[in-house]
């Protein structure tokens, strides 16, 4: 995007129902290779909203490929999120019309402090209590999971049609089908999900990225919880496992939920508002499940690296965490050993 | 003879120059590259000290499993372990070859893990 034009401050000016909106700032935000990211203050006369606001204006990147519907329906989801009791960052109104700054778009307001994980893990001075943070995302992550279909908002979301164990492992054969190289581990890891499935109880909104990195915490607690490209119906153990699985706390294992606390807290603070107790067993096998997610995602990373499509040494790096990953996968599978003669 | 110094005494002060004396002057937004950099060369200078023992010693185990003699060229290798994937997509393995497997993967994949990133096992 070019640098909001005359057109958008027009047009937030009759989405938030106000007099007249001016700007008075933007830049660019960092990060985000399929989504750009711009902070905007205005300053808004008239109306509900009347004052100063900060905003972000979230849009497809240049190299965005045909997704022209993706932000509309990543609005729909921080709505629904929203009206869900989540602390989302609020949105405020969506843009279809291509007229305004040449893509759809939508605005919602600014969230403050850091997103960091390796911040978030090691420094205190950020999130003040990192207990109660870590009780309050288990809470939050319950909120999130009582969005259940069918919602017409979320109609967009398709409804799965087999258990979404089965699914996540046919889709993870599939990707190394198309790899060159054969991955004995990861198949090790994959056989041993496809034997040790739970039942999927209920389907629920599962965020699917919910994890150290992608909230947002300033000197006194929670502002945001972030990235919801990858939202979908699913079985609520995928978003508990990921957020205490041992690839995502940030090389501080003790602390298992994120890398900030103990897995009890955050099992407390979901079950304090599901108003159910979590069954540990499940956890521990989509933290399996967490673990051949990750894998497959840093294969084919790698191989974006690899095979040219994609050169950069940040891909190429990531490939080669596939050795701790597998390891890990290894480490939480091993067979029954063998029952001794009688 | 060999020229000196020899390749990893090379890689080991390109890594040492790259941090000591460029990294304190990259601006802030550059630095994590620059330790992208040094962890790149930093595996590579372990890999090229450990050679190719770890893969043979998994040659080896592999053919072992399958009973087959220790194949000698690496497309050989290659078609046993995907056999070997195949095999355990399948659940085609008995309990006692499961658990050698199993045992063999594990080996191999800590032998990588003690390459690409050796701190990963201190913390075990």
């Amino acid at each position: 995007m070019t640098p909001p034009g005359e057109r958008l401050g027009p047009w937030l000016a009759r989405a938030l129902a106000a007099k007249a909106c001016r700007i008075e700032r933007w830049a660019k935000l960092g990060g985000g290779a399929i989504q750009e990211n711009w902070a905007i203050d205005v300053t808004i006369e008239g109306g509900p909203r009347a004052g100063a606001l900060a905003l972000v204006l979230r849009t497809d990147a240049p190299s965005g490929v045909a997704a022209s519907h993706s932000r509309v329906h990543e609005y729909a989801l921080l709505a629904a999120a929203h009206g869900a009791g989540v602390t989302v960052p609020e949105p405020l109104a969506v843009c279809v019309d291509p007229g305004v700054i040449g893509k759809p778009f939508y605005v919602m307001r600014r969230a403050e402090g850091t997103a960091a994980g390796h911040i978030l893990t090691r420094d205190d001075k950020w999130h003040g209590d990192r207990i109660a943070l870590v009780a309050r995302l288990g809470e939050e992550l319950a909120r999130i999971h009582s969005i259940r279909p069918p919602r017409d908002d979320l109609s967009f979301l398709e409804i799965p049609s087999q258990p979404p164990a089965e699914a996540a492992i046919a889709e993870y054969r599939a990707a190394l089908d198309g790899y060159d190289q054969p991955r004995p581990a990861l198949e090790w890891g994959l056989a041993w999900l496809a034997a040790n499935a739970p039942p999927t109880r209920e389907l629920v909104l599962c965020h699917r990225d919910y994890r150290t990195g992608n909230y947002m915490a300033d000197a006194i607690g929670l502002t945001a919880i972030l990235d919801w490209e990858f939202a979908g119906w699913g079985d609520p153990y995928e978003d508990i496992a990921w957020f205490c699985a041992k690839c995502w706390r940030f090389g501080v294992n003790a602390r298992e939920a994120g890398g900030m606390a103990d897995r009890e807290t955050f099992f407390r603070g979901y079950e304090r508002v599901a108003g159910r107790s979590i069954d540990r067993t499940a956890v521990y096998y989509w933290e399996v499940m967490a673990h051949a997610r990750w894998t497959t995602i840093a294969l084919m990373q790698g191989w974006r690296h690899v095979s040219g499509a994609e050169r950069s040494l940040d891909l190429a790096l990531t490939g080669r965490r596939v050795a701790e990953l597998e390891y890990e996968l290894l480490r939480m599978t091993a067979p029954a050993p063998r029952a001794r003669e009688a | 003879m060999r020229d000196r110094p020899d390749r990893d005494a090379l890689l080991a002060i390109a890594r040492e120059t790259l941090l000591k004396d460029l990294l304190p002057q990259i601006a802030a937004e550059h630095r994590m590259t620059v330790l992208m950099v040094a962890r790149a060369l930093e595996i590579v200078g372990r890999e090229i000290v450990a050679g190719d023992a770890a893969d043979m010693a998994f040659a080896a185990g592999v053919a072992a499993v399958y009973e087959r003699a220790l194949p000698c060229e690496a497309a050989a290798f290659d078609v046993l372990a995907r056999r070997l994937a195949v095999d355990i997509r399948a659940d085609a393995l008995t309990p006692d070859r499961k658990r050698a497997v199993h045992v063999l993967l594990l080996a191999e994949a800590r032998a990588r893990v003690a390459l690409g990133n050796p701190r990963y096992l201190d913390a075990e």
